[in-house]
C-alpha cells in the first residue's frame, strides 16, 4: 500500500466521515496504540498520530478491499 | 508425544482478550494428546520464557502479546524476543499473535534459521468491542469472528496441517465470518468487518510453509 504517512487532507477528510458513522458505544483497539472511540479516533486521525495513521490504513484498506473480498465470498458459497 | 509451549500476557484489556482466547487452543491441544505448557502473566519476562523453551523443547511456540516490526513484549512491554535473542526460539514453529512481528522479526528469525516458520502479522491486530456491556472476553459476541479467526491458526496446526495450510485455513475462516457481517445489521458489525479485513490483511507467514508441530 502507498505511503500512509503522507496521506492527502482529502483522504483524511474522507477517513473522518467514515469513522464518524462508528457507533458511539463501539471501541476499537489498535494494538499497541491501545483502544479508541469514535471520537478519539477521529482526533488520531486530525493529529496524523500513529494511530491515526493504523486508521486510516484499516479504512482505505476497507474500501480497496472490498470487491475483491466480495469475490472471494462468492467463491466461496 | 508433540509439546507446546503458549506464552500468554495479560496486563491490559487486549492482551486479557489474548489470554482467555487461547484457553479453546489449549483444550483443542490437549484433546488431542498434545502437552500443553504455558508462560502467563508477570511470568512473561524473557529469563522465565528461555528456561521453559529449554526445558520443554516445544515444537510449537504460541505468542501473545504487543509488538512492532522488531519486538515482541512481555509482562508490561518488557522487551522479550527481539533480533539480538530470537534464537532462543531454537527452530520451532512460531505463531505470533501480536501486531507487526511478522514484519522483520519474523523474517529475522527465519533468515538466521531461529525458527522453522514464523507465522503472524505485519500490522495492527485490531480488536473491537462494545463498550456498555462487562468485559467478558470468551462471552463477547462482537469480537468473536476475529478471535476465531486468529485462533484458527493454530487449531488447524494442532490438527496436524502444515504452517501454509494453517495461514490459508484463517483466511478461509475470515471469509466465512466475513460473508455474514456484510448483510449484519447488529451494531459494530462493520467495525469488526474492518478489523477483519485488516488482520487477514495483516497475517502471514515466513520460513517452511511446510513445517508441522
Amino acid at each position: 500500500m502507498g505511503d500512509i504517512m503522507a496521506y492527502s487532507t482529502d483522504v483524511k477528510d474522507l477517513v473522518k466521515l467514515r469513522l464518524m458513522s462508528t457507533p458511539s458505544n463501539i471501541r476499537i483497539s489498535l494494538g499497541s496504540f491501545g483502544e479508541f472511540t469514535r471520537d478519539e479516533l477521529i482526533d488520531q486521525v486530525d493529529k496524523r498520530t500513529p494511530a491515526g495513521e493504523a486508521a486510516v490504513r484499516m479504512e482505505l484498506l476497507f474500501i480497496r478491499k472490498m470487491s475483491s473480498i466480495s469475490k472471494r465470498i462468492a467463491e466461496e458459497a | 508425544m508433540a509439546r507446546i509451549l503458549i506464552v500468554r500476557n495479560d496486563y491490559d484489556l487486549i492482551t486479557h482478550y489474548m489470554h482467555e482466547w487461547s484457553k479453546p487452543v489449549i483444550e483443542a491441544a490437549r484433546s488431542k494428546g498434545i502437552k500443553v505448557d504455558t508462560v502467563d502473566g508477570p511470568h512473561v519476562v524473557t529469563k522465565e520464557v528461555e528456561s521453559r523453551i529449554n526445558k520443554v523443547n516445544p515444537s510449537f511456540i504460541f505468542l501473545n502479546g504487543h509488538g512492532d516490526d522488531c519486538t515482541f513484549y512481555g509482562h508490561k512491554d518488557q522487551v522479550l524476543i527481539n533480533k539480538k535473542n530470537s534464537c532462543m526460539l531454537k527452530n520451532t514453529l512460531v505463531f505470533s499473535r501480536a501486531c507487526n512481528c511478522a514484519k522483520e522479526l519474523g523474517r529475522h528469525a527465519v533468515n538466521k534459521d531461529c525458527c522453522s516458520s514464523f507465522i503472524g502479522y505485519e500490522y495492527e491486530f485490531v480488536n473491537v468491542r462494545q463498550t456498555d456491556t462487562e468485559v467478558v472476553p470468551l462471552r463477547d459476541d462482537i469480537s468473536k469472528p476475529i478471535w476465531e479467526s486468529s485462533n484458527a491458526v493454530p487449531l488447524t496446526l494442532i490438527k496436524g496441517s502444515t504452517a501454509e495450510e494453517s495461514v490459508q485455513a484463517s483466511h478461509t475462516k475470515a471469509t466465512n465470518e466475513m460473508s455474514k457481517l456484510i448483510f449484519s445489521d447488529e451494531i459494530g458489525a462493520i467495525e469488526v468487518l474492518k478489523a477483519l479485513i485488516a488482520n487477514d490483511d495483516a497475517l502471514t507467514y515466513h520460513g517452511n510453509g511446510g513445517a508441522k508441530i
